[in-house]
C-alpha cells in the first residue's frame, strides 16, 4: 500500500492511496484515489470509500479540488478530474508533470508521482499491508426482479446471522460496471457491510455488492438432464 | 395463533395461512380435509398447514388431497414436506405442468450446481421433489384443467372444480417453459418466475349449500382465451356464486375482471387475501385494498406487511436502513371462515390471529 499524504501528526491528511505501483497498467487501471482523514471531509470521504475499495468505477472518481485548502497543493501537480476511462492514465500524470513521460514503466510512474509530490510537499509514505475488511453482517442474495429504466433491482437476501430470510432494494450504481451485465433474474451476489480498516488504523464503513459469477450450463450436463426428462414425461403423460 | 378448537363435521371452514410472502388454504368440508399450497412459518420453517392441522388435533389420515396451483415460490414453501405428512392425500396439480418442457426444466434445474452451496433454492426444488417423492411411493399426481373435478365428499354432496388454466392457456405455458430451459454456455442462474400467472389453478368449492371461490394467483390480461376471461366465459363452469372469495393473486390489478364480482360471486362476499411483500409496491396496494374492501362485506388480509423488518442498531442499522430491507416472511398470519355447510340462512364466522387484519 503507498499513500500521498500531506501534512504531519494529527492534521496528516492522505490523499491517496495506491496498490500496484509495480505495474504501469494497472496503476492507470485500478488505483483508487481516497482519502481517510476524519474531520470536515469525512462524510465525503466516507461515501468515497464505501465503493473504492477494489476497482472503483467511473463513479467513484472525484475532483481532488473538492477535498478544500489542504488538498490545494496536490490539486496544483496532478490534474484533478477524474478520467472517463475509469482511472489515471500515463498521460495524466505526464500532463501533470508538464514534461515527457514516454516509457510507461512503473518506474516512471512512480518517481512521476514522488517528483510531483516533492513539488508540492506532498509525501509518498509506503505501508506494509493492504486494508483489512471487518464484516458486520454478510448476505447472500439472488436476484428477484430487475427495473432497468430505473436501475434498480429488488433481491432476496440471506443473512449469515439472521435466520428470516429478506427482500432489499439495490441501484445498479451500487455494483461496479464490471457487473452490470450480470444483474439478471435469477443472478447471484454477495453482500457485505462492515468496516475497512487502512494500515493505519483508519477506519471508515463500507458496503460491497460483487455479483459471483456463476459455472456455465454445459453440453454434457444438459445432455444427462434431457435423458431424464424423457422418462419424467413418459410418467407424466402415461 | 387461533382458538385449538377444530370444526364439527356439518361445519364448512377455510383458513387462510400467510406471512407477507407465501400462502396456504386450509379446507375442511364434510369431515375431510384438503390443503391446497403451502407456505413456512419463518420462525420455525415448518409449513403452516402441518402446524395448523396439529393445533386443531386432525388426524392425518384426514387430509385427503394436498393440491399445488402452481410453482411460484410464494405457494410451494414446504410443499414437499406436506405432501410427506399427509401420506394418504392425493397430490394434483396444474395441468399445464404434464408437458414435456416442463420436465425438461425440472430436470435442468436438479442439477444446478449451487443447490448444496447456497441456502437459495433453484426455484425448482419443492416441486420435482415432491414429483421424486410421488414417483418412488408408485402413486400418481393429477392434473388440474378447467373444469375437471379434483376432489368430491363421500357423500358426492360437495365437490372441488379446478376454473383454470384454459386449454389456450396450456399451450402457452409450454412455449413459456421453453423459454426457461437454459441455452448452453449460459450462467447458471436459478430458475425465475414465468409471468403473467396463468397457469394457475383457480377453484370452485360446492360443500353442501354454500359456495367458495379460491383465486389461486390467476391473472387477467385482456386475453379472452387466458386468465379470468377464460373463466368467466365458460359455460360448461359450475354456476353457483360463491358467498367467501379468496381473492386472486393477493388483490392485484392485473386479477381484476369485473364479472368475478359480478358472475361468480355473490353481493358483498367475505374476501380474504394473503400479501404479496416481494413487490417494490408491495400487494394489495391501498387503492386496491379499498377496492377490495368496498365490495365485500368483510375485508380481511393474512398479513399486515407494515414496519415489518429486523431491527439492526449502531452502523449496521444506518447502512441497511437505507436499502428497504424488510422481511421476505414476516410472522404468519391466520384467516379462519365458518359456517354451517348445510344451512342455506347460516352466515361466515371469521376469527383472525397472528399478523392478519381486517381492512
Amino acid at each position: 500500500m503507498n499513500e500521498l499524504v500531506t501534512g504531519t501528526g494529527p492534521s496528516l491528511l492522505r490523499i491517496a492511496k495506491f496498490r500496484h505501483f509495480e505495474e504501469a497498467t494497472n496503476l492507470a487501471r485500478r488505483t483508487a484515489l481516497a482519502a481517510t482523514d476524519t474531520g470536515p471531509l469525512a462524510p465525503r470521504l466516507h461515501s468515497f470509500s464505501s465503493s473504492a475499495d477494489e476497482a472503483p468505477g467511473p463513479s467513484t472518481f472525484f475532483s481532488l479540488n473538492e477535498f478544500g485548502p489542504d488538498a490545494s497543493s496536490f490539486s496544483r501537480s496532478v490534474p484533478a478530474t477524474p478520467l472517463s476511462s475509469g482511472g489515471w492514465s500515463e498521460k495524466s500524470f505526464d500532463a501533470a508533470r508538464g514534461d515527457s513521460l514516454q516509457s510507461g514503466t512503473a518506474t516512471d510512474l512512480k518517481n512521476s508521482v514522488v517528483e510531483s509530490a516533492a513539488r508540492t510537499s506532498i509525501r509518498v509514505v509506503h505501508h506494509d499491508s493492504a486494508p483489512t475488511f471487518r464484516p458486520l453482517e454478510q448476505w447472500t442474495g439472488s436476484v428477484e426482479s430487475v427495473d432497468r429504466e430505473a436501475r434498480t433491482f429488488v433481491a432476496r437476501v440471506i443473512s449469515s446471522s439472521q435466520v428470516r430470510d429478506e427482500f432489499a432494494d439495490f441501484t445498479f450504481d451500487e455494483v461496479s460496471d464490471d457487473d452490470h451485465e450480470l444483474i439478471n433474474e435469477g443472478s447471484l451476489f454477495y453482500w457485505s457491510v462492515g468496516y475497512e480498516i487502512a494500515a493505519s488504523k483508519q477506519r471508515s464503513t463500507v458496503s460491497t455488492v460483487r455479483f459471483r459469477r456463476v459455472h456455465v450450463w454445459k453440453r454434457p450436463q444438459i445432455e444427462k438432464a434431457l435423458i431424464r426428462a424423457k422418462s419424467l414425461t413418459a410418467w407424466l403423460l402415461e | 395463533m387461533l382458538s385449538k378448537i377444530g370444526p364439527s363435521t356439518d361445519q364448512l371452514e377455510i383458513t387462510l395461512i400467510g406471512p407477507g410472502y407465501g400462502e396456504c388454504v386450509v379446507i375442511h368440508c364434510e369431515g375431510e380435509w384438503i390443503v391446497i399450497d403451502s407456505c413456512r412459518d419463518a420462525r420455525n420453517k415448518r409449513p403452516g398447514a402441518c402446524e395448523y392441522l396439529t393445533s386443531i388435533n386432525v388426524d392425518a389420515s384426514a387430509v385427503k388431497l394436498v393440491a399445488c396451483t402452481h410453482w411460484h415460490d410464494d405457494h410451494i414453501g414446504g410443499l414437499s414436506e406436506v405432501f410427506q405428512t399427509y401420506k394418504n392425500a392425493a397430490f394434483c396439480l396444474s395441468g399445464a405442468l404434464k408437458s414435456a418442457e416442463f420436465a425438461k426444466v425440472a430436470e435442468i434445474f436438479r442439477d444446478w450446481h449451487l443447490k448444496q452451496q447456497l441456502p437459495i433454492s433453484s426455484g425448482m426444488d419443492e416441486l420435482t421433489d415432491i414429483l421424486t417423492s410421488i414417483r418412488e411411493s408408485g402413486r400418481r399426481p393429477s392434473f388440474a384443467i378447467a373444469n375437471r373435478q379434483i376432489w368430491q365428499s363421500p357423500s358426492g354432496a360437495s365437490r372441488l372444480v379446478a376454473l383454470s388454466p384454459s386449454d389456450e392457456t396450456t399451450m402457452q405455458a409450454n412455449a413459456q417453459f421453453a423459454t426457461l430451459v437454459p441455452g448452453l454456455w449460459t450462467d447458471q442462474r436459478r430458475a425465475r418466475d414465468a409471468s403473467p400467472n396463468h397457469i394457475a389453478v383457480a377453484m370452485h368449492l360446492v360443500c353442501g349449500v354454500h359456495t367458495v371461490l379460491l383465486g389461486s394467483d390467476l391473472e387477467e390480461h385482456g386475453n379472452p382465451h387466458t386468465g379470468w376471461s377464460a373463466v368467466v366465459a365458460d359455460s360448461a363452469r359450475p354456476q353457483s356464486k360463491a358467498s367467501l372469495y379468496k381473492v386472486a393473486h393477493h388483490g392485484s390489478e392485473t386479477a381484476e375482471h369485473p364479472r368475478i364480482w359480478a358472475d361468480l360471486l355473490k353481493d358483498k362476499p367475505i374476501t380474504v387475501m394473503s400479501p404479496f411483500s416481494k413487490a417494490l409496491n408491495p400487494l394489495p396496494t391501498a387503492e386496491q385494498r379499498a377496492v377490495i374492501k368496498t365490495r365485500s362485506a368483510r375485508s380481511f388480509v393474512s398479513a399486515d406487511l407494515e414496519a415489518r423488518s429486523i431491527k439492526r442498531r449502531g452502523p449496521l442499522g444506518r447502512i441497511v436502513g437505507q436499502r428497504n430491507l424488510r422481511l421476505a416472511q414476516p410472522n404468519l398470519g391466520w384467516v379462519r371462515a365458518r359456517t354451517l355447510a348445510a344451512d342455506p340462512t347460516a352466515v361466515w364466522e371469521v376469527e383472525y390471529a397472528g399478523d392478519a387484519v381486517e381492512l
